[in-house]
């Protein structure tokens, strides 16, 4: 399994990685090219998003249920707990790994008052999948390029 | 270990000022949850004193309003505050990392190009405008919530 490492400015307290979609590609940056390719004000969302998730980096924001929130998972659920991150209508699933890590599984676009179960199921799956590679040492580390212009 | 293939999201978003904006609105509204928690002030009470509803400034704190410079002095001002504007280079540090697979033999690396700058050197940073800082990876990652105690994350950083 690859993991993500996007680049975050250096004075940061966590650092970002995102897990990859169904595809196998980083889940964060087609997320975020996804929602930018739609409309002009999806492209404003998508960089709320983005300045929230830099926020989240620097350790500038506060948990609480209007920005950062738990998801409720089913109690035997043993693996770390899932956050999302919100900006409405669109949301970036989470978990915290030790020594400030901040671990994105998936982003999703949510029209209704509750975030879809199929949004967090697939972020609880990918979690599992990247705990399962921790433990067998089978992650590949990917930096996520910059794009060069033109 | 495959080239990198997707894009920086940080570095795209922060071309576009839509993402300033975006962060401006971010600082303002944090700076005001941070105020309201230190002078114990409810959304009612901040609410009331500035004649809104408490709806209203629960949309603030979500970022969900777009609010004008005159709403946002006026907030500031029912909190005893008021409101400062500076100016101030965007910060273009971001850091380079080698990344190390665990299992691989002989460190197998990945180097980050900077901006469309490649790196050459690894931990050496020429003229590119990066931060250096300590490393707090200078030792393995161990486990911890989530993971088998003693499982670890090869990754360190080059920056030191």
């Amino acid at each position: 399994m690859r993991v993500f490492i996007h680049p975050v400015p250096p004075d940061s307290k966590y650092r970002i990685f995102s897990l990859p979609d169904a595809t196998g590609e980083d889940s964060l940056s087609a997320f975020f090219e996804e929602q930018c390719s739609k409309n002009a004000l999806m492209r404003q969302k998508a960089y709320a998003i983005t300045a929230l998730l830099k926020r989240l980096a620097s350790g500038l924001i506060r948990h609480d249920k209007e920005v950062v929130r738990e998801i409720k998972l089913k109690k035997s659920d043993p693996g770390p707990k899932i956050f999302e991150l919100k900006r409405n209508p669109l949301r970036v699933l989470f978990f915290y790994q030790p020594e400030g890590l901040i671990v994105c599984t998936n982003g999703c676009y949510k029209d209704s008052p509750k975030t879809p179960q199929e949004c967090i199921a697939a972020a609880v799956s990918r979690r599992d999948a990247y705990l399962g590679g921790l433990s067998e040492r089978s992650l590949e580390y990917v930096v996520v390029e910059v794009k060069q212009d033109g | 270990m495959d080239n990198p293939i997707s894009n920086n999201i940080f570095a795209q978003a922060e071309k576009d000022p839509g993402f300033w904006l975006e962060d401006f609105r971010l600082e303002f509204m944090e700076e005001l949850a941070r105020e309201m928690k230190h002078l114990n002030i409810s959304r009612t009470e901040l609410a009331k004193r500035i004649g809104v509803s408490p709806a209203y400034i629960t949309k603030i704190l979500r970022g969900d309003s777009n609010f004008t410079l005159q709403s946002m002095v006026k907030l500031a001002f029912a909190l005893g505050s008021k409101l400062c504007i500076r100016m101030e280079p965007i910060d273009q540090g971001i850091c380079e990392w080698k990344v190390l697979a665990a299992d691989v033999p002989g460190p197998q690396e990945t180097t980050l190009s900077y901006r469309g700058h490649k790196i050459e050197q690894p931990g050496t940073w020429g003229s590119l405008p990066v931060k250096t800082r300590e490393s707090k990876l200078s030792k393995p990652l161990s486990g911890g919530e989530g993971n088998e105690p003693g499982i670890k994350h090869d990754l360190t950083e080059i920056a030191s």
